[in-house]
Order: structure tokens, then C-alpha cells, then sequence
């Protein structure tokens, strides 16, 4: 090697087709660095530089006759003109003879611009430190060798990568210029990677050369602590990419990194959380250069990012890392022998499946969409009302009993009474109930579009809409319960209807049974979502790629099957009243909302290849024929159906956004043009669903409004005395449950706990009818006494809910007191006459349980109960006008069961409990 | 289906939807509506009657009067303290009287009257040795009343009475006018009126050597019925004080006209307060009805807003006289009267209607002379009955020519019924005390 820069003048120049190599060595520590020059001075390179280091280093560079500089653009300025390549080679490295050789023969060979040595290990040369290899898109590099894995030149052919080490790398001179060497912040690793994709960006091509071989020391990256090098990979990113890649990928890559860093501390590496903290602010710090580097990058590249693209691997190496971690960590806590040590071995894999990890952060997304719940439990608002926590003695009542629902009647409870009063009772609060449905929404939305043939990305976000998105929050806006957690159901209905019954036949049974349960489940709670899985099949079957009818057919036998469920309630009810009876949820979409969907689905659809079409048509549709049913002033359905049809476009939006994802997974060959708008409807989709949901989620209320009667109404109860449960008359919009019109003036009558028992009304009876025209009386200002007219209902406490012509009925008045309640959204007006709802005739009050009524038995005696009279009312009753007498000797007064609606019941009941335990059995079924 | 198909199928299912009609949340209607439904006939009280006044102690015994000749029975509640302290049930045929020491003894109080059907008049009346006093009782609920006509010269006492009936608290503003204008009397701007009792304050003590008070009063929570007492003392001719006659009258809601069947008295010197609590200059004017003709427009002038005049009828209206007070915009009138021992006031009548209940002349230890105006153009025939023993007499008939008073004695309770429009009261004066009360009209709707 010549000491001198001028390289021409050296009688060692080669000829000028040879190329002319420029050794620079990168480093600080004098004694590796002459070590480097020593053991690189039989390579051939022409020249040698040292670059880095104070005054000892350039007295080392010195002696070994290398020019020593400040800077790598010191040392390009000084390089010769005649030099055509520039070989990078750490001080720690020592390179095998003929290592310069084959990197300049391999790279002309392949006209290769950048080319990289195999690293090995220098305290054990058998084994493989690198050669080079694929990043995921957030940078990060997948070498894809295993922990001390010997070469056994397995990995010997020259081949394109992501990323070569940096540690050795050969770059053209022509190439050199542009890229400017490596960037002297980033820490080894990300050098690396961030040196090989300046270089592909600019044009060039990135190979490795195994036959190159260099033994790393590895003391370069020994100071480096791990945050540098998930900082690097932060900048490399952030300098690489254009625009509209960097503006997902860098946020993702610092959440994916708090994940990881979380993952971390809980196994017991605290310091990867904070390290990630760092490398975030470590990034803030040299903003300025980062900014710079791009702008250089950016002036002189030549290809788009999806030229990167072609050497990612896909998904998060880090996050499948981390997984692996997990894994060790759980392995090392479980016996080998045990179940939870075989699951891990037996689905070693399935931790790092995106799916898995998306699974996680759902539950995530879940626990902090319903924090408030847990702490300050379901709202009671709306239709969330309270399950009786006497869920026998519901269900005994749905079965044939009494509906004590405004003034009572025969009319059977709605089936969600009795389905969410029985999971109540075995251990589900609402509050589990709640997030378990948001929780299967998203996995039955996973899952119905990996049976429709999704990718993954597409099942991954159109879960997230299933579970998270505004059409789900819309339901719960509007406080129906049931139908939020009908909707957690839809998905796995209508999969369950879509997927062939193929297999063993006890897998079969199992699938039955499950299809019968989930749909069944559904169709208790909101009975018009029968038809979701049969109108979704059709749907599908009309626009989608795929057009047979077994689909169809199957969902219109579980839509027939799963009536049973229902049928007590079914039987009792006029068709009529299945369509219109209660108000409409309405659900005002925002138009920016609504306009910004379906803009993105109409772009998105020329886009999709013919079978993610028909996942966007079949979404679209569902979302918008629900839309049209719940929100059509043209169609006079009434709640039960206007609830079915949001749980239909909340099936319907994660359908389409499922499709619309896909559109970014378009062909290879597509125009410039089509790819832009591909991820711009692709960003704008999840954009639009984050924007939509974030502040549902963030409420932690999942979507539900503030608690109204909890709290306000928690004064009834101690004041409600011997005779039970006081009633409660409501007068005005947002009053619980559904509710009755004067007037155009909505009102209902309720148990002061309010009670999901009680929150759909009977139909309208003579009782109704009688309260009714009191109410409009209680108007006239002679009338002074309300609370005595008002104690022959039974009821006790008047909610105004807003203001409204009836209230006069109760201000200034002799029996009526305004209670001073203070941050309550309502009036509350206390009735001072006795209002027990069962008196007996000589004025001994009986107590009110639930249904029944109970007191001091005595011969001869009648109580008169403020209940609708029905013959069924025993013992030995008489109607007083529209009020009930019976008599009092046993000590209870109770409504006969009806004998045909307790075997429907039992019908019911059987089917649920048939069909559970059918997909019991079929766990672990295999297919054939 | 193809693709082309399948895109124009959602599109055109996007702009169904979009463009049909939304259904739009209901909103719940804030003013009354008429409905087909009809209402219950809910056995309640039909008419109810609040007096803010009655006074049974050994000075002066005080009855609750209630004529109903449609009614069978009443309940008489008086509340005091925050709760009810008597309730008496009475059965009524036609007319009834029940003396409020019966009720309740604790001398001054009030009383909430509920009657089970209508019409019903109901008046607070009472008569001592030295005094004789009449309150009118309101049926209807009013936000905002007027009284007027009180002073707090040497020698007289001034009491406000707030009668809340109502289980919850009242709260109440009011504003103060005399002849010095308005009165900045802070203490009564806002206060509160406690559930089921009687709120007093002492006039002569917040605003003294006042000749005439007027008090806008309005209850922007809960309702009251607010009265005014008047009491006087004099030296007898040892120098010590005693008690005088003394005047109660009820708070009205200001009208247009108001009609005064006796203001003009023998051996009183009456005058007219006319109080306007409006924000604007408000003209009125004063028409007098003798016994033989009618000056109209005796007085006129233009009151000032939140301005009260005292009226002396002296000169403008010779005894015996009644006067109609009229206004461009709603005002309060009160006729006050006072002799060397008597005290008398009454709030005015609305406009002249062709039947009337007269209940409390019976109460009276004497009889007492019934005033019938005449205000319109044709002569009206009156035929009135009188209630004795629960039972209506034969009726009897008088005949009041356009535009004159006609006065007769009566010691029973009345129905009068006129074939034109007239104004009726009754004065009982025992020579040293004198009470001024209004008869209650029957509406013909």
C-alpha cells in the first residue's frame, strides 16, 4: 500500500480495467485499527484510509502507512480519481486472504454495486455472524440464521438482500458518491441496513458475497447498547422512505416497539421499554440530520419504496423476536410434560402469526374501550338496564309467567330478558358480557373473512372494524344493549352458515351444534337477526365470485332453528308487533362518515381483483340495506328491527373494510397510479375507522352514554320500605327502555331499580289506557292532588325526564314534592300519598317480589294490586276497573303459569342446551 | 354477476340511501296539545280556593266562607311551619262556614280550600268588637301578583303575608314602589318561602312613614299567594294605643280594567291605588257610577313605569258611588279606605258577569249592604237568592238602570244572577270597623 493519497503516481497502480479499491478502515481503538490495516494489507487494496479516532489512531494509521482523516467526506474529498471502488472494513474485523478479491470479482461479476462479505465469528471462526439478509418493512433485520449456527456453507451463493454487514462492504466509487459511506450515527447494525437501501433507492443493486469472507470481532457494537440500534433502524426508515410509506410505517414501528418493550418488562427485561423510549428521543435529537440525510436521498433517487418492498419479509421480525422470548420464557416456567409446554411447542408458530398478535391487542383495545365498565360497571341507560339478579325466578316467569313491565301483563318477556338474566346469573356481569362481545366481534369478524378467503392484513383490520368500529359504537350510542351484544354474535353466525359442513361426523356434530348455539344466541337477543345470516349468504352469493347455494341454505336452516329459541315470546306476538312495536333507534350517521366510506368503497372496488370485490359489494350492501332500514323515515319498523339492521351494517362495514384493505395487495404489475390510490383508500379506510372509534374507545364506556339512573335513582331503593321496589312514572325522551306516546309525549311506567326485566313494554291494556287519560287530567290546575290519583297506579316517583306539557301535572301541587336533587339530568317528583302497589282492604300493605306479591295471610280479605287484571292473577281474582283484587288468604298473590308457554320454554331450553352440548363434543374433532 | 354490475349495484344502493328521507329523532312537543284521548273523570277536587289570610283569636273570629251550590263537600287544610296542622272535611250545601279556630288554633293562618265540584267561591272573613275583616281567596296559580294601597304612616301597621301550600320550597322576588319611587329594599329582592307555611314581614318596620306601598311579587319557584293586612291603633283618650280595625286583601294579576262596585262610602274616606310594574308609561282613566248617572273619564292620567298613585275619591266620586279604573296596559288597582277607627280594602273585580256567588255575608254578626254596578248600556234586572239553612230562598229582584249602583241589605249568603253584566260586592261596617269584599263571578264557559 502506498502512504501516499496519489494514487496514479504509485508504481503498484493496476491497470485501469482492474478495479481500483480504496481500503477504509472505520474505528477509534489504535491497536485494532493497525491490526485491520495489517491484516488488509495483503488484499490489494491501493490505497488505505483510516477514518475516525483521535491522535494515537493517526499515529497507528501512520505507521502502517494509511492517511488518516476527520470524516468520511474528508476522505472521499481526498480520494483519487483513479479509484473505482471503496471497500468499508470495521478496525475489529480481520479479513480472510482474498476476501477484497472476491467482493470486486462477485460485484463486477453481477455489476453489483454495493457487495458485503460473510461474516464469522473471530472467537470462533466455524460459526456465522451474518451474511446479510431481509429486513421487515420498520426495518428491522431478519437474518434468518439461527443462534450459533456453524457455516457449513449453506448460505453460499451470491444473492440480492435487504441488508448486507456492515462490517465489510464494497461500494462503487460511482454509487460511493451518492450514498456517501455509511451514516456514522447509526450503530452497526442499522448501518447496514440503511447503507442498503440508500443504495437500491439510487439504483444500485445490493449483494452478498460469501466467498468474501471477514472475522468479526465484534467489539464495534460492543458499546452500543441494543436502543441505538432500534433508534437506527427508526432514522434508516424515516430517511428511506417516501411519504406515504414513512406516514404508517413510523407510527407503527414505535408502537410495535412499545409492545415489544411492554412484552419485555412483563418477562423481566424492563430496560427494552425504556430503551425504547430512548431511541424515540434519541431520533428527536438528531431530527435535523435524519431531515438532511432524506432530503439527500430523496434529490437522487431513482425507484419507488416498493422496490424495498421486494426484499421484506412481512409482519414484524421484532414482534415474532419478542413472541419467541415469550415462548423461552413460558417454556422455562412450564413442565415439558404439561399442557401448557406442549401447546408452546406443539404452536410454536402460531405466536408469531400476525393474526395472533393482532388477537392480543384486541383484547387490549377491548379492556381499555371498557375500563369505565369495570370500574363503575354497565351504564343504565337506554336498554342497558340491570339483569334481576334472581335469574330463576326470571326465567320461570319468561317461561309461562307474568310480565311485570309497565302495569304487567301475560305477555312473555322478550327472549334477551331471559338469555342475559341467565348468563348474569352463571357468573357473566354485563360487564364481562359486554367484553366478550366486542371481543368476539373481532375474532368472528377474523374468522368469517378467512372462510371468505381473505388475506391476512384484510382479516386483521376488518376484524378491528367488527369489533371496534363506529357502526358497532353506533348501537351502543343508541343504549341497546342486546343488540351490542347480538352483534358480537353476527359474525360467527353467519361463518358458521358459510363454511361447508365437511369432515368426520363428529366434527359435523360439533359444527352444528356451535352454528345452533351462536345463532340461536343471537336470535334471543335481537329475534330479526334470524335473517342476518341468510341476507348475507344471498348477498354474497349475488356479487361475490362465489355462486353456490349451500351457503344460503344453511343460513336459512339456522335462521329456522334458532326461532326456537325465541318461540315463547314468538308465539304470543303479533307479526305486526315483531316489525313496528317500540321506537326506532335512530342512529344520525355523520356525513362525513358516511360520504368518506362510501367514497373510499367506490374508489377501492375498480381496484380489488374480482374475489375481494365481492367482499366489498357484499359489505357495502349489508351496510347500506341496514343503514336504509334503521334510518329510512319511509319504513315504520319499530326497535327490534331497526336493532337487527345496525347489527347489519356493523357486519357490513367490516365486511367492506376487510375488502377495501385488500386493495393494496393488488398485482405487481399495476400502474403507478393504481398503487397510489390503492394505499391512499387503504390508509384512508383505516384512517377514517381510527378517527371514527377512537374516542368511543377512549371513553371507556364502549360506546355507551354516561350512566343516568345508577346513581340519580340510588335514593329509591332505602326509601322504598316494607313493600318493595317502589314504581316510578317517566315522563319524557331518554326515559329507560321502550316507551309509550301522549300526546307525542313519550312516557313509561318502571320499577324504580329500573330492571332490564322491565325494559321492553306488553302490549297496550286497560291499565295503560286508564293512566293514560289520569295523565291528561292531572293538567287541569283545580287538580291539586295528583299523588293520590297517581298512588292507585302504584306509583311512587315522577321523572321528568325533559320538559314537557305533563309536568304541570306535578309542580305546585298538595301531595307532589320536587325533590332538590343536585347533578341530575332530570326533575324527580315525589308523591307524598301511600302508593304501595298491593293494599289490602283494611290497609296493610303487601310486599312486591318481583312477580308476585306477598303479605300477612287473612280469611276473607282482599288486596287490591295495581297490576293489569288478568284472570291468571290468583287466588280468586276480581277485576277492579282495570286493577286486579285477590284474595288474601294464602299470603301470596301470583299469576297462574301457563302450561303450553312453559313447554315452549322447555323446547327452548332443550335446543340451547341440545346444540351446546353437540359443539362440546365436536372440540376437538378433527376434519377427515 | 360482473364486476361493472356488481359496482353499479352498490353504487346505486349507496345513493338510495343517501338520498331517501332519514328518520329523525322525536322531539318530545313543549306547549299542550289538544288530544283525541279523553281525559279520566278523576274524582278529584274541582275547585280549590288558597287564602293567605284568616285570623281566629279573641280579636277577631275568623271563618273560611264557601259558597258552591253544586258542591257537597270541602276540605279545608291549613299548613303553617312546614306542615299541615288542621284538615277539616265539611259537607257543603251551597254555602258553609267553618270558623278557623276549628281548623287550627294558632290565631293568624292560612288556608288551601279544595271544594269537589264548581263553581266555588271561597272568602276569608272575620268579625271582633273592634274590627271586621274580609280577604278574597285565589283559585287561580299566578308567577307574578301586585298589591297595592298599604301605608306605614304614624299609627299604622303594614303586614305581608307569602302563603306557600305546597310540600317544597317557594322562592320569591320581590320589588317595592311608594310614592318615592322605587324602594331599595334589598331584604326583600329574593328570599325563600318555606314548604307549607306562611312567610310575614313587617312593612312598617323595612319601609316606614310610606302612605302608599306597592309590591310587584313574583315566584319564579313554587307558588304563593301573597295578601297585605293593614292594622291601625289609636289613643284612646287615657293615651294608651289600642287596636283599630284592620284591612286584608289578596294580590291580584294585573288587568285592564277593574271594577269597583263601592268605592264611594258614606263616612269613609276611600281612595284608589293604582300601581303600574310595567316598563312603560301607562295611561289610565277613571270613570265614576253614582246612583242616578255615570261620569265617565272623573280622573285620568298616565302612570309612570313601576310608579303607584293614591287616588282620593273624595270630590271625584260622591258617596254612595262605584268606580271602573281602566289602563291602555295591564295594571293593579286596590281600593283602601279608612274612617277615624275603620280599615278597609279589597282588590277589584275583572269585568261585570251576569251571575255571582256571594258567600261570608252570612258569617257576619249583622247584616251587611250588597252593592250592585252597572256599567253597561241597558238596564239589568238582578235577581238574587238567599242561602238559609243550606237552602235557596225565594228568589227576590232588583232592578240596576245603565251606568248607576244600586245597594241593599242582606244577612244571608247570595246567588245573584243578572240579566246584563254588572259588578257585585258587599261592605259590612258595624260604625267603628268596616270590610270591603268582592263577590266571586261564575264564568258562563
Amino acid at each position: 500500500m502506498t502512504s501516499s493519497p496519489d494514487v496514479a503516481q504509485s508504481a503498484d497502480v493496476p491497470p485501469s480495467s482492474l478495479p481500483v479499491v480504496a481500503l477504509v478502515v472505520l474505528g477509534s481503538d489504535p491497536g485494532e485499527v493497525a491490526a485491520a490495516l495489517t491484516a488488509a494489507a495483503t488484499q490489494g487494496a491501493a490505497a488505505a484510509f483510516v477514518v475516525g479516532g483521535g491522535a494515537a489512531t493517526q499515529r497507528a494509521a501512520e505507521e502502517q502507512g494509511a492517511n488518516w482523516v476527520s470524516s468520511i467526506p474528508a476522505m472521499s474529498a481526498a480520494l483519487s480519481e483513479v479509484v473505482t471502488h471503496v471497500w468499508f472494513l470495521h478496525s475489529d474485523c480481520r479479513p480472510r486472504p482474498g476476501a477484497l478479491a472476491a467482493l470486486t470479482a462477485e460485484s463486477d461479476r453481477v455489476d453489483a454495486s454495493v457487495a458485503g462479505s460473510k461474516v464469522l465469528r473471530s472467537d470462533d471462526q466455524a460459526l456465522l455472524e451474518s451474511v446479510g439478509g431481509a429486513t421487515d418493512v420498520f426495518g428491522h433485520p431478519y437474518s434468518g440464521l439461527s443462534e450459533g449456527e456453524v457455516d457449513q456453507e449453506q448460505y453460499d451463493v451470491v444473492r440480492d438482500v435487504a441488508f448486507i454487514p456492515a462490517v465489510s462492504v464494497l461500494i462503487r466509487r460511482d454509487l460511493f458518491r451518492g450514498l456517501g459511506g455509511p451514516d456514522p450515527l447509526m450503530a452497526p447494525g442499522a448501518q447496514g441496513v440503511d447503507l442498503a437501501q440508500r443504495a437500491r433507492l439510487l439504483g444500485g443493486r445490493v449483494v452478498v458475497v460469501p466467498s468474501s469472507e471477514v472475522f468479526h470481532d465484534g467489539s464495534c457494537s460492543a458499546g452500543a447498547p441494543p436502543w441505538r440500534e432500534r433508534a437506527s433502524e427508526l432514522r434508516a426508515i424515516a430517511k428511506a422512505y417516501r411519504p406515504l410509506t414513512a406516514i404508517w410505517a413510523i407510527p407503527f414501528s414505535i408502537v410495535i416497539g412499545l409492545i415489544a418493550g411492554v412484552a419485555r418488562l412483563l418477562i423481566g427485561r424492563p430496560g427494552s421499554l425504556a430503551g425504547e423510549i430512548k431511541a424515540w428521543m434519541w431520533n428527536v435529537k438528531n431530527l435535523r440530520s435524519t431531515v438532511a440525510g432524506r432530503r439527500v436521498t430523496s434529490q437522487s433517487r431513482r425507484i419507488g419504496d416498493e422496490e424495498l418492498f421486494r426484499y421484506q419479509v412481512s409482519g414484524s421480525v421484532l414482534l415474532r423476536q419478542v413472541g419467541e422470548e415469550v415462548t423461552e420464557w413460558l417454556r422455562k416456567r412450564s413442565s415439558p410434560d404439561g399442557a401448557l409446554g406442549g401447546l408452546l411447542e406443539s404452536r410454536r408458530g402460531f405466536w408469531h402469526e400476525p393474526s395472533f398478535v393482532a388477537s392480543v391487542a384486541a383484547v387490549g383495545v377491548a379492556l381499555v374501550a371498557t375500563r369505565a365498565i369495570w370500574t363503575d360497571g354497565m351504564p343504565l341507560v337506554g336498554f342497558s338496564l340491570a339483569p334481576d339478579d334472581n335469574w330463576i325466578s326470571v326465567l320461570a316467569n319468561y317461561a309461562g309467567g307474568w310480565n311485570p313491565s309497565g302495569l304487567g301483563w301475560t305477555e312473555p318477556l322478550r327472549p334477551a330478558v331471559a338469555v342475559v338474566t341467565f348468563f348474569n346469573g352463571i357468573g357473566f356481569s354485563p360487564s364481562w358480557m359486554t367484553f366478550l362481545a366486542m371481543i368476539g366481534g373481532f375474532l368472528g369478524t377474523l374468522r368469517l373473512l378467512r372462510t371468505l378467503g381473505a388475506s391476512e392484513r384484510s382479516r386483521i383490520v376488518g376484524a378491528f372494524a367488527g369489533g371496534f368500529g363506529p357502526a358497532l359504537f353506533a348501537i351502543s350510542e343508541t343504549g341497546y344493549w342486546p343488540g351490542f351484544l347480538a352483534a358480537g354474535l353476527a359474525p360467527w353466525a353467519i361463518d358458521a352458515a358459510v363454511r361447508p359442513l365437511a369432515g368426520s361426523l363428529r366434527f359435523r356434530i360439533g359444527r352444528v351444534g356451535s352454528a345452533v348455539f351462536v345463532t340461536g344466541l343471537m336470535t334471543a337477543l335481537v329475534p330479526w337477526l334470524a335473517l342476518l345470516p341468510l341476507a348475507a349468504t344471498l348477498i354474497y352469493m349475488l356479487v361475490g365470485a362465489d355462486g353456490r347455494w349451500g351457503a344460503p341454505a344453511r343460513a336459512a336452516v339456522l335462521g329456522a332453528v334458532s326461532l326456537v329459541w325465541a318461540i315463547p315470546w314468538l308465539t304470543q306476538v303479533l307479526p305486526s308487533r315483531l316489525l313496528t312495536s317500540g321506537q326506532a333507534l335512530t342512529w344520525p350517521v355523520p356525513a362525513w362518515l358516511g360520504l368518506s366510506f362510501l367514497a373510499l368503497v367506490s374508489i377501492a372496488m375498480p381496484l380489488v381483483n374480482r374475489h375481494d370485490l365481492g367482499l366489498v359489494a357484499a359489505g357495502a350492501l349489508m351496510a347500506l340495506a341496514g343503514a336504509f332500514v334503521s334510518n329510512s323515515a319511509a319504513l315504520p319498523v319499530g326497535v327490534e328491527a331497526s336493532a337487527a339492521a345496525m347489527v347489519a351494517t356493523a357486519m357490513g362495514v367490516a365486511l367492506a373494510v376487510g375488502g377495501v384493505v385488500a386493495s393494496i395487495e393488488g398485482p405487481a404489475t399495476a400502474n403507478r397510479l393504481r398503487r397510489m390510490l390503492s394505499l391512499l383508500v387503504t390508509i384512508g379506510m383505516v384512517g377514517l375507522l381510527a378517527a371514527a372509534s377512537v374516542l368511543p374507545i377512549l371513553r371507556g364506556r364502549a360506546g355507551f352514554e354516561v350512566d343516568q339512573f345508577r346513581e340519580a335513582l340510588a335514593f329509591t331503593g332505602p326509601r322504598a320500605g316494607a313493600q318493595g321496589p317502589d314504581r316510578v312514572l317517566f315522563l319524557g325522551q331518554g326515559a329507560p327502555g321502550e316507551l309509550r306516546t301522549l300526546t307525542d309525549i313519550p312516557y313509561r311506567v318502571m320499577s324504580a331499580q329500573v330492571p332490564l326485566t322491565e325494559a321492553w313494554l306488553p302490549v297496550r291494556q286497560a291499565g295503560d289506557v286508564a293512566l293514560e287519560r289520569t295523565l291528561l287530567a292531572l293538567r287541569d290546575p283545580q287538580m291539586q292532588r295528583p299523588g293520590a290519583t297517581l298512588a292507585e297506579f302504584g306509583i311512587r316517583w315522577v321523572v321528568v325526564m325533559e320538559p314537557n306539557p305533563l309536568e304541570a301535572g306535578f309542580q305546585a301541587k298538595l301531595d307532589m314534592r320536587r325533590l332538590p336533587l343536585f347533578d341530575v339530568p332530570f326533575v324527580v317528583y315525589e308523591n307524598l300519598e301511600s302508593s304501595p302497589r298491593a293494599v289490602r282492604d283494611d290497609g296493610v300493605i303487601w310486599r312486591h317480589d318481583g312477580f308476585g306479591y306477598q303479605g300477612p295471610a287473612s280469611a276473607g280479605g282482599q288486596v287490591r294490586i295495581a297490576e293489569q287484571y288478568n284472570e291468571r292473577w290468583q287466588p280468586d281474582v276480581e277485576a277492579e276497573d282495570w286493577a286486579a283484587l285477590a284474595a288474601g288468604d294464602t299470603g301470596e298473590i301470583a299469576v297462574a303459569v301457563d302450561g303450553t308457554q312453559r313447554a315452549l320454554a322447555w323446547l327452548a331450553a332443550t335446543v340451547a342446551v341440545a346444540s351446546l352440548l353437540a359443539a362440546i363434543a365436536g372440540i376437538g374433532a378433527r376434519r377427515r | 354477476m360482473n364486476r361493472i354490475l356488481v359496482i353499479l349495484l352498490v353504487l346505486a344502493a349507496a345513493a338510495i340511501t343517501v338520498a331517501l328521507p332519514q328518520r329523525v329523532a322525536p322531539v318530545t312537543p313543549t306547549a299542550p296539545d289538544d288530544t283525541s284521548i279523553e281525559a279520566q273523570e278523576v274524582a278529584s277536587a274541582r275547585s280549590v280556593a288558597r287564602c293567605p289570610w284568616v285570623r281566629g283569636d279573641g280579636f277577631l273570629e275568623g271563618e273560611v266562607a264557601v259558597g258552591a251550590p253544586e258542591a257537597e263537600e270541602a276540605t279545608f287544610t291549613v299548613a303553617a311551619a312546614g306542615s299541615v296542622v288542621g284538615t277539616s272535611m265539611q259537607s257543603v250545601a251551597a254555602f258553609t262556614a267553618v270558623p278557623f279556630l276549628d281548623l287550627a288554633n294558632i290565631g293568624t293562618g292560612s288556608v288551601f280550600v279544595e271544594v269537589d265540584n264548581e263553581p266555588a267561591a271561597v272568602v276569608a272573613v272575620g268579625e271582633g268588637e273592634a274590627a271586621v275583616a274580609s280577604a278574597g281567596c285565589r283559585s287561580g296559580a299566578s308567577k307574578v301578583w301586585l298589591l297595592a294601597g298599604g301605608s306605614t304612616l304614624d299609627g299604622e301597621t303594614l303586614q305581608l303575608r307569602l302563603f306557600n301550600p305546597y310540600p317544597q320550597d317557594a322562592r320569591v322576588e320581590i320589588r317595592v314602589v311608594s310614592e318615592n319611587d322605587v324602594e331599595p329594599e334589598t331584604s326583600l329582592e329574593s328570599l325563600s318561602v318555606a314548604a307549607q307555611s306562611t312567610a310575614t314581614f313587617d312593612l312598617g318596620s323595612l319601609l316606614a312613614l310610606r302612605e302608599t306601598l306597592a309590591l310587584r311579587i313574583s315566584d319564579p319557584e313554587g307558588l304563593i299567594v301573597p295578601a297585605l293586612v293593614q292594622a291601625g291603633e289609636v289613643e284612646d283618650e287615657e293615651g294608651n294605643s289600642r287596636d283599630v280595625d284592620i284591612a286584608a286583601w289578596t294580590g291580584v294579576t294585573a288587568a285592564r280594567r277593574w271594577e269597583f262596585p263601592f268605592a264611594g262610602v258614606v263616612g269613609l274616606d276611600s281612595s284608589i291605588a293604582i300601581f303600574n310594574d310595567q316598563t312603560v308609561p301607562v295611561s289610565w282613566s277613571l270613570d265614576v257610577v253614582g246612583e242616578e248617572s255615570s261620569t265617565s273619564a272623573a280622573a285620568s292620567g298616565i302612570l309612570e313605569p313601576l310608579t303607584v298613585v293614591r287616588l282620593p275619591l273624595a270630590g271625584l266620586a260622591a258617596a254612595p258611588s262605584g268606580v271602573v279604573v281602566t289602563a291602555e296596559e295591564p295594571i293593579g288597582a286596590f281600593l283602601t279606605a279608612s274612617g277615624p277607627t275603620e280599615r278597609a280594602a279589597t282588590s277589584g273585580l275583572r269585568s261585570a258577569q251576569k251571575k255571582w256567588l256571594v258567600p261570608g255575608v252570612s258569617a257576619m254578626v249583622g247584616p251587611s249592604q250588597v252593592w250592585v254596578m252597572n256599567t253597561g248600556a241597558t238596564p239589568a234586572t238582578v235577581t238574587f237568592n238567599s242561602a238559609r239553612n243550606g237552602q235557596l230562598g225565594q228568589p227576590d229582584k232588583i232592578l240596576v238602570p245603565a251606568g248607576t249602583i244600586r245597594v241593599f241589605s242582606s244577612s244571608d249568603d247570595l246567588v245573584l244572577e243578572s240579566q246584563e253584566p254588572v259588578s257585585v260586592g258587599w261592605i259590612r261596617s258595624t260604625g267603628s270597623a268596616a270590610a270591603f269584599t268582592v263577590a266571586t263571578p261564575v264564568s258562563d264557559g
